[in-house]
């Protein structure tokens, strides 16, 4: 067998393999045509990842599989047993009161619904094991609501206020409600939804999930996604992946994917839906000129005629532009040379939709299909001295450096910061966020005693004008407030104190997210960081 | 772990199993869990995509675990699903890919059947020694091997051991033979 340890092409092939991030669209080409060709490279490289993946898992520590778990422990029977056992706890438990529907004052609506529910979704009696959902948690006041309660095929579901979590086995599909909401869970992979808001969030296992509302239903093709139901219609917001739509009675469906937003009203017409794909307000703080105490930046994009050299189709080409500059440690600005500045900029955090940026700061007319990106850098100080963490996300590009160092990278999949640079990150998607699959995204713990620090940040757009971003900052060992499900509301990161117009800008932007998109954050008071000149 | 993988009889934990001994299930992702998680992670780039294929793996097999047909390969019947499943996976996520993710997807299909010699290859058995193996091997190539981990970058390493970035993957390479050879596996290249 031949020795190929010193043969380039090996290395190269293995170099991509272990997260290497990049290699010329000539070279990756020439090497899968030399593995075409050559079976013992074939089988060394195959050998060689066989092991590094085995020894990896193997490094990796024990894992944490609750969903199996769960399944392991619901009960002592087999899995042909196991309905006949859910059946059988679920028939002792008090079933969700029928009978309170037709006191109320949309009782002809509700009924109707009932009737669509039955006509077209629900299966036949014979079909029908039970055990198909349960209730994890309750947030709310509502005393007819009961964590553990185990949903039978058909079960309507009503409450007053507050959260509730519930999992869909099988389909391992998590759905978030938020009171008053009213549902009927027709199976393990389908619901009704008469009344009310839900997040769902659909694990691979659970593509095909389907949401029924009078207006249309809604099936899940990998992805999260909110909707809404009333009596004037149903709304979808997709929050990631995609989603098909599909008419009541089958006809027709049409794919929605991320950031998409779409309203029908009861006659099952399409409303004109949000021409902001992010669904996100944007917040008008003040940016423009310089201010004492303020971190100073500077907006920067292609000229308009620019015209970029064979772009990578999935490259951003301003994030690539600039890795010179963070590859330098932010002293070698040469990249920037040939770049379009627009007006002097302040800092005054990352929150919301971007979308004029470009327009407000004068950098327009530029290469929209370029993008563009805010260059920040400044002397900063810490509230407080102790350890430090960011968090957040940004469609596309998100960078902060400590001295030099990247301590957060939290730019979407797109961005050559993320693609090229192998920043440090942990990803949460049980923090979901508006355009990250991942979720939020957080960076390693750095210090930051007495002595100021400086802080390069860059934040921008990949392609057009859509763009949005959160940066947060957390302290080690600092207690925040939760949202109902779990997360924490970090600051944000700031430099300036914000007027009471902004806060309530900022207030708004944060309510929307905890009701439209599970996410939060909170103002910063104390936990200014201030600018040293 | 197993108590005694040696004697590991999976037909027999199955009937288990489908007895109505939920519990015995256990036993089959002790025995198997490594090797699937292995197998998915040399071949998806985030860990935690192939941890969760991994118990996606486990999960799907404990519902389907009748139509398993005792007598059979269920090593080779287990791997299926995983496979399954990692393609399901590739379908899902291929087109939000990047570019060198979607080379690295090119690379896995153009060694799709020596990758899968190479892994049965492995003998689920000897797994369990790996980790003792990795505790035998010399300093600079244990150092390599446990910065194999996601995040861990080879240009770091390499700077940390003074060596070029192509020197430490030959390093890697070496103690992948020294971490087979204790394992008492042979390998068919040097």
């Amino acid at each position: 067998m031949k020795t190929f340890t010193t043969d380039p092409d090996y290395l190269d092939i293995l170099s991509a393999w272990h997260g290497s991030p990049h290699l010329s669209p000539i070279r990756r080409k020439e090497l899968l045509q030399r593995l075409g060709q050559d079976a013992d490279l074939r089988t060394a490289i195959a050998e060689e990842i066989e092991m590094a993946g085995l020894v990896r898992a193997a490094q990796s520590g024990e894992p944490r599989w609750l969903e199996l778990e769960e399944i392991l422990s619901s009960s002592q029977n087999s899995p042909l047993s196991f309905e006949d056992e859910i059946l059988s706890q679920v028939s002792s438990k008090p079933r969700m009161p029928w009978l309170s529907l037709l006191t109320r004052p949309s009782f002809a609506w509700l009924a109707m619904a009932a009737t669509l529910v039955f006509a077209f979704v629900i299966p036949s009696e014979k079909q029908m094991p039970d055990g198909v959902a349960r209730i994890l948690r309750y947030e709310g006041s509502d005393s007819s609501v009961q964590k553990d309660f185990e949903f039978r095929k058909g079960e309507p579901f009503q409450f007053k206020d507050g959260l509730v979590e519930v999992a869909f086995q099988e389909s391992g599909v998590h759905l978030i409600g938020k009171g008053p909401l009213e549902m009927t869970v027709i199976d393990h992979d389908r619901l009704f939804l008469n009344e009310g808001e839900i997040k769902l969030v659909v694990p691979p296992q659970g593509i095909g999930f389907v949401v029924d509302t009078m207006e249309r239903k809604f099936v899940d093709l990998g992805t999260s996604f909110v909707v809404q139901a009333s009596n004037l219609g149903s709304r979808v917001l997709v929050l990631d992946g995609e989603i098909a739509v599909g008419e009541r009675d089958g006809k027709g469906s049409r794919l929605m994917t991320e950031g998409g937003l779409a309203n029908f009203n009861r006659n099952g017409e399409v409303s004109p839906h949000s021409t902001r794909p992010s669904g996100v307000p944007e917040v008008h703080k003040d940016i423009q000129g310089t201010k004492l105490g303020a971190l100073l930046g500077s907006i920067i994009g292609f000229p308009r005629d620019e015209q970029i050299p064979n772009p990578a189709p999935e490259e951003s080409p301003i994030s690539r532009k600039l890795l010179p500059l963070v590859q330098s440690k932010f002293s070698d600005p040469a990249c920037l040379n040939k770049l379009k500045k627009g007006n002097p900029i302040r800092f005054r955090g990352i929150a919301g939709t971007y979308d004029l940026f470009p327009q407000r700061t004068g950098l327009v007319p530029y290469s929209e299909n370029n993008g563009w990106i805010a260059w920040y850098q400044g002397k900063v100080k810490a509230p407080q001295k102790g350890k430090y963490r960011f968090w957040g996300y940004a469609d596309n590009n998100l960078l902060v450096a400590v001295n030099g160092e990247p301590v957060f990278e939290g730019s979407r999949y797109d961005s050559s910061f993320r693609t090229e640079l192998n920043i440090p990150r942990n990803n949460h998607p049980s923090f979901p966020c508006l355009n990250a699959r991942a979720g939020f995204a957080s960076g390693p713990w750095f210090e930051s005693g007495d002595t100021p620090v400086q802080i390069d940040l860059l934040f921008g757009e990949s392609q057009g004008n859509k763009t949005s971003s959160l940066l947060l900052i957390e302290q080690e060992g600092a207690s925040y407030d939760q949202t109902y499900w779990g997360q924490p509301k970090w600051p944000l990161f700031a430099t300036e104190e914000f007027s009471a117009p902004e806060k309530k800008e900022l207030n708004k932007l944060k309510n929307h997210m905890e009701e439209k998109i599970m996410g939060s954050f909170s103002i910063p008071g104390a936990e200014l960081w201030s600018v040293v000149q | 772990m197993p108590q005694n993988p040696q004697s590991f009889d999976p037909d027999l934990v199955v009937s288990q199993v489908i007895d109505g001994n939920k519990d015995a299930y256990r036993l089959i992702v002790a025995e198997y869990s490594l090797l699937v998680r292995g197998f998915l992670s040399a071949r998806i780039y985030h860990l935690d995509d192939a941890e969760d294929l991994a118990q996606e793996t486990f999960v799907t097999a404990y519902e389907k675990l009748e139509k398993y047909e005792i007598g059979t390969n269920f090593r080779a019947w287990l791997m299926s699903i995983a496979q399954f499943l990692l393609n399901n996976h590739w379908r899902k996520y291929g087109n939000r890919a990047t570019v060198m993710e979607k080379f690295r997807h090119d690379i896995a299909e153009s060694i799709q059947t020596e990758l899968k010699v190479a892994h049965e290859d492995v003998d689920e058995s000897r797994i369990p020694k790996l980790l003792d193996c990795i505790t035998q091997l010399p300093d600079n190539l244990r150092k390599v091997i446990r910065s194999g981990l996601e995040g861990e970058k080879i240009s770091i390493l390499a700077k940390e051991l003074n060596l070029q970035a192509n020197a430490v993957y030959q390093l890697r390479h070496r103690a992948h033979v020294a971490l087979r050879k204790c394992m008492g596996q042979t390998t068919s290249s040097t």
